[in-house]
């Protein structure tokens, strides 16, 4: 992951594996149905470091909040954080977009089982319709 | 239920309720609340709120100048699959140590159904 590494760098965000795999979010989020067609696609959650206050605040959060009626804008909301990110995603597909090689997965991730073989170049830097 | 944020949030961050926010923040914002609006109707996949919250992100991509990349426009059609489980024929058990008390679907548990999750599924 070249591209993510290189723009979270300079962005100043630390990437860490899936603390917690066995949430099994990155198969329950929007994206993966993508992904089941053989589209690589990213989903990140950003969160405060291992064993923080914040942390601590986010589980609690997730006990009692997440998916609740009380998950609602009336809230407490670091907007700034928030906002911090959305310059971060899209540095990350400015990036991706304009990378030589299609976006691929690694070798030995447990997805690349639904890579589809690539659809033909219309040319050089278009988007394409499959 | 719980309406109000914990006591010790608010202890935490003081500030952040209070401190003036930058434009970015003001307005990545301002879209979280219109899309989070109760006109949204929670944004049902294939229902109004979930037409009229693309509508607004299309009419966000325009208004900032983007190009669409598929089509003339900035949604597409797609075929959606609507699934809806029958009570009244689902059933669910524990079982442990031979005995197997019965769950009361809607009060005990809920199923959901997902594309793609077929065949049984037992404990290892």
């Amino acid at each position: 992951m070249a591209p993510l590494q290189q723009v979270a760098a300079a962005h100043g965000v630390m990437l860490v594996p899936d603390p917690a795999p066995n949430r099994m979010l990155f198969t329950r989020s929007d994206q993966y149905a993508f992904i089941r067609k053989g589209v690589p696609a990213l989903s990140f959650k950003f969160s405060h470091a291992s064993g923080s206050p914040e942390e601590r605040m986010l589980k609690a959060w997730h006990t009692r909040h997440y998916h609740a009626p009380s998950d609602d804008l009336r809230q407490l909301m670091d907007r700034e954080a928030a906002a911090k990110f959305v310059p971060l995603l899209s540095d990350l597909t400015l990036t991706v977009a304009n990378m030589p090689e299609r976006p691929r997965w690694n070798d030995t991730s447990f997805f690349r089982r639904f890579a589809a073989p690539p659809v033909e170049e219309g040319g050089s830097g278009t988007l394409e319709h499959r | 239920m719980f309406r109000r944020p914990l006591p010790f949030l608010w202890v935490l961050l003081p500030t952040m309720a209070s401190s003036a926010a930058s434009p970015e923040a003001e307005r990545w914002w301002g879209h979280v609340r219109v899309l989070a609006d109760d006109a949204m109707e929670g944004r049902e996949t294939g229902g109004e709120g979930y037409r009229k919250a693309a509508a607004y992100v299309a009419e966000q991509l325009a208004a900032m100048g983007l190009q669409p990349g598929v089509g003339e426009g900035y949604t597409q059609e797609v075929k959606l699959v609507s699934r809806q489980l029958v009570d009244a024929s689902s059933r669910l058990a524990l079982v442990r140590g031979g005995k197997r008390p019965p769950l009361v679907i809607g009060r005990d548990a809920i199923i959901g159904s997902r594309l793609g999750s077929r065949g049984r599924w037992s404990p290892r």
